[in-house]
């Protein structure tokens, strides 16, 4: 993307946000520091001389192979958070990210992340985890626990059919990756993971009524947008590559036509209201019909619940199991306490 | 459909301090402090008290 495009992008996009909210640039895929020091320089410095540091917020994701010194000072001098995508031990990460050499990097990667962390760098890590994984989840979490190391799982999705079936997992091995990963993380005795994504986002939609995470939005396109090096304008970046999905062209359009564009519309109205499995359902409410790229690479369309919508309801159940669980133990120790206090005083 | 709604007046209602569990006490906490509309915002744009938390302990992927 070059540098005109890319402030364009941010201060339009700036300009239509809510000027009480901040505005979070995301940084990301196929490799973003590709781009070179010298470009987000420019873009972070630029940032911060017209919008102050916390109305403007980049974020990085990368595979994390580049990483050294320079980027480091860098990050740190613009207050940037980065994601480091780490598919878990050696094992798993060196089977499908590997370097021109065609070596793993697992090695290269884990090692940045302990300088990252040594420099007091804020970091998280993305692990993509696909049917390699499956035989493999205690030794993931293992992995994490053992470094400290929070982290987010996202499951691998292809577009091309027989590549999923290959590489992907289903549904329903999804939940029992997930639902063993939160019983992992929930029931830790020496804390030493704070946050697991998303059963973080799980415990946060069922004791708040309000979802966190971007799958289970209502209306993701009123509050994120993607736009492409070439300048194509999305609702997310997973629609990159399905021109019928743009909304419009940034090096053609300015953004508030782009955003009044009809290929909008449908991203804006909530999808779990049309969709008529989804009215009989008890999670609805919380999953707002999941994600809608999901549903259309299984169905083709949009107004159809996600590919995990049954990972999904095991995933909430599982939870909201545990959390009655726990804070009812947690309320009888409440009236316990309660209790003795009575006698105490009596 | 409200199915959680046992699990919503339960976070309402009960003392985090007896909460063992660190991120299920920030969680009743927030549920119980902030209004639906800040928590929500928190979520969405990472208002400042998110981008506070994750200063303090990097912690949450956006995707």
């Amino acid at each position: 993307m070059d540098i005109y495009l890319a402030k364009s992008a941010i201060e339009q996009s700036m300009n239509l946000n809510d000027s009480s909210l901040p505005t979070n640039v995301y940084w990301h895929g196929a490799e973003p520091l590709i781009a070179g020091i010298d470009f987000y320089s420019k873009i972070f410095e630029w940032t911060e001389e017209n919008f102050g540091l916390d109305t403007v917020r980049h974020h990085i994701q990368t595979n994390g192979t580049l990483l050294n010194e320079h980027w480091y000072d860098i990050f740190i001098k613009h207050h940037i958070t980065v994601g480091v995508s780490l598919d878990g031990p050696m094992i798993l990460h060196d089977r499908h990210r590997k370097v021109k050499s065609r070596e793993g990097s697992f090695d290269v990667v884990f090692s940045n992340i302990s300088e990252a962390r040594k420099r007091k760098l804020y970091f998280d890590v993305l692990c993509v985890i696909s049917r390699d994984t499956l035989d493999h989840i205690d030794e993931l979490f293992n992995f994490f626990w053992e470094n400290k190391i929070d982290f987010g799982v996202e499951p691998l999705i292809c577009e091309d059919q027989t590549q999923q079936a290959e590489l992907g997992i289903t549904p329903q091995e999804y939940a029992l990756v997930i639902t063993h990963l939160f019983d992992r993380w929930f029931y830790q005795v020496d804390r030493k993971i704070k946050n697991f994504v998303p059963a973080y986002h799980y415990v946060h939609s069922l004791l708040t009524g309000v979802n966190s995470y971007c799958n289970f939005s209502k209306c993701c396109s009123t509050h994120y947008l993607a736009v492409s090096p070439d300048g194509d304008v999305y609702s997310c970046i997973m629609f990159a590559g399905h021109p019928e999905y743009s909304f419009g062209n940034l090096k053609k359009q300015n953004m508030k036509d782009i955003l009044a564009s009809d290929v909008r519309k449908p991203f804006l109205s909530p999808r779990v209201e049309l969709i008529r499995e989804c009215q009989q359902c008890k999670w609805t409410n919380l999953c707002n019909a999941g994600c809608p790229h999901n549903a259309l690479i299984k169905n083709g369309h949009m107004l159809a619940p996600d590919f995990f919508c049954e990972s999904y309801k095991t995933i909430f159940s599982h939870v909201e199991n545990a959390l009655l669980k726990e804070l009812g133990i947690s309320s009888r120790t409440e009236a316990l306490v309660a209790g003795n206090s009575q006698i105490t005083k009596a | 459909m409200e199915p959680t709604q046992s699990l919503l007046e339960i976070a309402k209602e009960i003392n985090p301090n007896f909460i063992q569990n660190p991120v299920l006490r920030e969680l009743v906490i927030d549920a119980q402090t902030k209004l639906v509309t800040q928590i929500a915002d928190d979520s969405h744009y990472w208002s400042d008290t998110k981008f506070r938390q994750w200063r303090e302990h990097s912690s949450h992927n956006p995707w």
